[in-house]
């Protein structure tokens, strides 16, 4: 019974082992210089940088 | 600007705009495995990256800000600064403080938020329940044969806002998106476009502020094609005087897959 038990548990990790695994999880590489800000002088300025 | 132009011209500022890492971001997802929109959300658990949405019973799923234009010049923090004022994209909106006030902008997290402060100006409604200005719009679409595939026309006319001075502008705009069918519902895909796009908007009663735009292109590599004229129609402030309507709409685009047609 007690091997049962044990069979059973180490299922059930296994398969929750693999679940996790197949999650997708996206790492966002967010990491920016200090004052990482634009600054333009007007609004036409940056019409023209973004067209 | 291209797709590559763009990357070297971030690399030579050494700047991260939002539209690149909300675009990295989308484009790590796999939409052909996610099952549940509970998964789909996880992974986004800020709700900083992806837009999720229904549009006629069916999931829509874009990366945040994919129609504004200036999300390639926006920081993480959506921001950026025209002469004194700072401004933040939120939801296809615009709005802007004086630039004392960055802070207490960054933390704005909807348009309804700050229109109820004296602090901040909206300077563009975007997607949200608040409207205070005029305007027209359509939206055409088709999906292939097989439907896998889909294409998407958005056409607008508005006056609304300016900033910097404040003044009300005329503004003729459309926008085109390509989507793929995953397990959940259509999310946003990079499809050689073909084009060809008229519109006009005229007013009987005030020439000056009439507007036409034409675009045409052959096999367009986008995901999502914005682009607009403007016109003055008041350089003192807002106005409702003058409607904006449209007088000519000659829409037709296909991605290969799926075709859009329109004519009034």
């Amino acid at each position: 019974m007690k091997k049962v038990k044990i069979f059973t548990l180490s299922f059930l990790l296994f398969a929750l082992t693999i679940s996790l695994n197949s999650c997708q999880k996206i790492e966002v590489d967010d990491s920016t210089p200090d004052a990482n800000i634009l600054s333009f002088k007007s609004l036409e300025e940056l019409e023209t940088t973004i067209e | 600007m291209s797709d590559d132009e763009r990357i070297n011209w971030g690399k030579e500022m050494n700047f991260k705009s939002f539209g690149t890492i909300s675009k990295t971001f989308f484009e790590g997802i796999n939409f052909d495995s996610i099952k549940s929109i509970e998964e789909l959300k996880a992974l986004d658990k800020d709700d900083k990256y992806l837009n999720i949405f229904k549009e006629g019973g069916e999931w829509v799923f874009e990366p945040k800000e994919l129609n504004s234009l200036e999300r390639f010049v926006a920081n993480e923090d959506k921001l950026f600064i025209i002469d004194s004022n700072v401004y933040k994209l939120i939801d296809g909106g615009l709005v802007s403080s004086d630039i004392k006030l960055i802070d207490e902008l960054k933390k704005i997290r909807s348009i309804d938020e700050a229109s109820v402060s004296s602090s901040f100006s909206i300077n563009r409604v975007g997607n949200t329940t608040f409207k205070s200005i005029l305007l027209e719009e359509h939206t055409y679409s088709d999906v292939s044969w097989d439907k896998e595939y889909k294409i998407k026309v958005w056409i607008q006319t508005e006056n609304f806002w300016a900033f910097n001075p404040t003044r009300t502008l005329r503004e003729l705009e459309f926008t085109i998106t390509n989507y793929k069918k995953g397990i959940l519902g259509w999310y946003s895909k990079k499809l050689p476009t073909t084009y060809n796009i008229y519109l006009e908007t005229y007013d009987d009663y005030a020439s000056e502020v009439g507007l036409w735009i034409e675009a045409s292109a052959s096999m367009h590599d986008i995901e999502s094609y914005n682009t607009y004229r403007r016109t003055l129609v008041d350089p003192n402030g807002w106005t409702n005087k003058y409607n904006p309507v449209f007088s000519v709409i000659r829409v037709s685009a296909s991605n290969g897959y799926a075709s859009t047609y329109a004519v009034n």
